[in-house]
């Protein structure tokens, strides 16, 4: 799954989740918000297609197969390439320690499911607009 | 139950024969006694040759009778008793026979038949004596021997004094005139003995009782007559001693005759009366009388003999004294080591250590360590001499305190080992049912845990379930979000519509996860709270805000009165908005067009309170106490929609708050809750953030 990886002059965002209509909702809301999308439908696929396209910002679900959102994350940090890359994880439990283990594996901000897609890319581009 | 009335009625049947017997028995006595007194002395065949060996041969007939019918203990008793009666038979047909011959002299092979009887009686008694393993039988033994001392003293001075002194008699003659009173102080001291150690209220006790006495002073009086009146008429005497051979017969046919061996805790005891110490005292002071009568009479002959009676007189008394305080003594350690057992069993608990308990204050009662606490029940037919006494437990005989008769001598010693061995059956009674009730309460533990567990994973599966529940709400949300954006081509106005439906339900579904989880969470006792201060009007305000549209939409108004100086609040202030927009929004439900809602906040001491009244539908009265219960909804809500979890979350959040919620409600009226939450951090609870039970 990758759409216009390609173009120089656009950004590129990593999103990973298992659910491919998530997957599609996000594709469709940031590519018309002048995004190039790569995505990935697992935890292994989403570390891989991080570090062949070396995004400018992932989206990680919390809850994949293979490898969960906490484990991509700690992974990118940990690769030199990947180390400085903005991360926003999806999770649909919000409570007591599921935020906080977010930002300790190394996580930008979260955004709750359900959210709105409007909501997200406000946050994608807070952070991106902020370097 | 047809065998066990058979058995009655035989046993009925049996008491009405043994009545009937006695009864012709009595007839025949008095008719014995009535003939031998109307016919006149010269008929000296019939009466010294027929009807007296007759009296003699049917007592000791009818007291052979009673053995063979009523079985008794120790049977040997009775019969030396008739062997005594059937030594008079012989004695009196001899002398029947003598004076016929006219040969009778004095003395005469008679008098050996009758001097015979006595000692058999004597050991009769005896015999009773040892086979009822009668009570405190040194006490007895002393007062019959102060009775027997007064007894042979008078015997001595008024009757064989008189034979020895007498020159006209032979020496045979006097020795066997003699040994008559000595043979009846013998009788009398046996009697005594055994009269003062048992109970005489049977009847055939009463008549032996009786017919001794008759015999003894039938002896008397014969003695009396012979040395102070003109020689020939024995008619008293005859009389008396006939009555007391008669009377001796019937007490042996009567059924009450197997008392006379009886063992004692099967009999009533005696008490130490007042009459029998006062007997003991007028007895004691015989030797003191009959110094007396010599002091008045100047005859001084037997001066050395009554003293020494007096000296053997006090030293039994004394040592009554001794023996009473002894008793006593017994009696005060008895009771002291029962109240060191029934202090002991009230801290102990457990089987082993009960017993050991028991044990040792048997061993205080019974010295010697021959009485034990043992874990067998006791065999009923064992007739070896051992005491018991039952321990019971739930009804059953577990066990019993066993100890050797002639320890157990004293009546006091014997009621405190059966006290020992009901205090062990309460006490192994008690720690059976606390173990009952332990077993109870780990079961009910283990229950317990087990729902907690299914509890757990009750929660567990709701916050799942309800997590599972949001991806699939964000890509309804998500893509009706996306066509009402219009960024895919526009949407005619019925499409519109339909969509914002879609969106709408998504988000009302989201809100009633958030319920359900909010709830989960509380019942996980895994509410968490993120204090700070809060501007609780600031609070108010936004949820104010947040209500508006809808509120505009249902033509209700809503407004804030707050005060400017309101004290921030040491609070969750998610949870304080969470708290208000339930409150706020629900009074906007449930008011209908053209109504007001007040929100009126205000601070007293180290309160905050907040008022939301609304001139809604109200809550009917019955149901007002119900309003915070989860999924309850009040029958006035209509066809407005909501899960009935609102305000029980409303009402959790005020809890860990450590706040107050109350409502006033009218229907038809209006509706009024009251929310007063408390301005300070509780002193106990330092942590900003915590876990609420």
């Amino acid at each position: 799954m990758s759409a216009d990886a390609s173009s120089p002059t656009k950004p590129v965002i990593l999103i990973a989740d298992d659910d491919e209509d998530i997957l599609h909702l996000l594709a469709f809301r940031l590519e018309r918000s002048g995004y190039a999308v790569v995505s990935a439908k697992d935890g292994e696929e989403a570390l891989r297609v991080a570090r062949e396209h070396v995004p400018d910002l992932a989206v990680l679900d919390v809850r994949m197969p293979k490898l969960d959102g906490y484990e991509v994350t700690r992974a990118l940090r940990a690769d030199e390439a990947t180390r400085r890359m903005p991360i926003i994880l999806l999770t649909a439990k919000v409570q007591d320690g599921d935020v906080q283990r977010g930002f300790d594996a190394g996580a930008d901000d979260y955004v709750r499911k359900p959210f709105s897609p409007q909501e997200l890319r406000a946050r994608v581009q807070a952070i991106l607009g902020r370097r | 139950m047809a065998t066990t009335r058979l058995h009655t009625e035989t046993a009925e049947a049996g008491h009405r024969a043994d009545a009937h017997l006695w009864r012709a028995a009595v007839w025949g006595a008095v008719a014995l006694w009535a003939a031998y007194m109307l016919v006149p002395s010269e008929h000296t065949v019939l009466r010294g040759l027929v009807l007296y060996p007759l009296a003699d041969i049917a007592s000791v007939v009818a007291v052979v009778s009673g053995v063979r019918r009523y079985r008794p203990r120790a049977p040997a008793a009775w019969l030396l008793i008739a062997g005594g009666l059937a030594s008079f038979a012989v004695a009196d047909f001899l002398l029947g026979i003598l004076q016929l011959q006219g040969t009778q002299g004095f003395p005469s092979v008679a008098d050996v038949f009758y001097l015979l009887a006595y000692p058999l009686f004597a050991g009769g008694l005896l015999v009773a004596s040892r086979a009822g393993f009668r009570e405190g039988r040194r006490g007895t033994f002393i007062d019959a021997g102060i009775i027997t001392i007064a007894a042979t003293l008078f015997a001595l001075l008024l009757i064989t004094s008189k034979y020895i002194a007498d020159p006209d008699l032979s020496l045979a003659a006097a020795v066997v005139a003699s040994a008559y009173p000595l043979a009846d102080v013998l009788l009398l001291a046996v009697t005594a003995q055994f009269l003062l150690s048992t109970s005489w209220r049977p009847l055939a006790l009463r008549l032996l009782t009786a017919s001794l006495a008759l015999i003894l002073v039938g002896d008397v009086v014969y003695s009396v007559q012979e040395l102070y009146t003109s020689a020939g008429d024995r008619r008293l005497a005859d009389a008396l001693l006939l009555a007391g051979v008669l009377t001796l017969g019937l007490a042996g046919l009567h059924p009450s005759m197997t008392a006379l061996t009886a063992r004692t805790s099967e009999v009533t005891l005696p008490r130490y009366s007042v009459r029998r110490v006062v007997s003991l005292y007028l007895i004691s002071l015989v030797p003191v009388v009959v110094l007396a009568i010599q002091a008045l009479t100047r005859r001084v002959d037997y001066v050395w003999i009554t003293l020494l009676a007096m000296v053997a007189i006090a030293a039994l008394v004394v040592t009554r004294f001794v023996d009473l305080v002894g008793q006593t003594l017994r009696a005060a350690e008895r009771e002291a080591a029962l109240s060191r057992f029934g202090s002991d069993l009230l801290f102990r608990t457990g089987h082993d250590e009960l017993v050991t308990t028991a044990q040792r204050a048997v061993d205080d009662l019974v010295p010697g360590g021959t009485a034990r606490v043992v874990e067998t029940r006791p065999d009923p037919t064992d007739e070896t001499g051992l005491f018991t006494a039952l321990v019971v437990v739930n009804g059953h005989a577990v066990g019993s305190v066993v100890a050797d008769q002639r320890e157990t001598a004293e009546q006091g010693t014997r009621d405190a080992l059966v006290t020992v061995a009901r205090g062990l059956s309460l006490a192994l009674e008690r720690d059976s049912l606390l173990e009952a009730e332990q077993a109870t309460a780990d079961s009910l533990a283990e229950q317990n845990a087990q729902l907690r567990e299914l509890d757990r994973m009750k929660d567990q599966l709701v916050s799942s379930v309800s997590h599972e529940l949001r991806t699939p709400l964000t890509s309804i949300g998500g893509y009706a979000e996306m066509l009402l954006g219009q960024e895919f081509g526009d949407l005619n106005d019925d499409q519109q519509d339909f969509v914002e439906v879609i969106d709408r339900n998504a988000r009302r579904l989201n809100r009633i996860i958030d319920d359900i989880l909010f709830v989960a969470r509380v019942d996980a006792g895994r509410l968490s709270l993120e204090r700070s201060w809060v501007d609780v009007a600031e609070v108010a305000a936004a949820s104010v805000e947040a209500a508006l549209p809808r509120a505009r939409q249902g033509g209700v108004s809503v407004e804030l009165t707050a005060p400017d100086d309101l004290e921030p609040l040491w609070a969750d202030q998610t949870r304080l908005t969470q708290m208000f927009d339930n409150l706020i929004s629900n009074a906007v439900k449930f008011t209908p067009p053209g109504g007001t809602i007040g929100v009126t906040l205000s601070g007293a001491e180290d309160m905050v309170s907040a008022q939301i009244a609304d001139t809604g539908i109200g809550i009917p009265p019955g149901e007002v106490d119900r309003l915070f219960e989860r999924f309850f909804r009040a029958s006035t809500v209509g066809a407005v929609d909501g899960t009935g979890l609102g305000l029980s979350i409303v009402k959790s959040i005020v809890e860990v708050h450590d706040g107050t919620i109350a409502v006033t409600s009218a229907e038809g009226v209006g509706t009024t809750i009251t929310v007063e939450l408390p301005v300070r951090q509780p002193a106990a609870r330092p942590a900003e953030t915590e876990a609420v039970e």
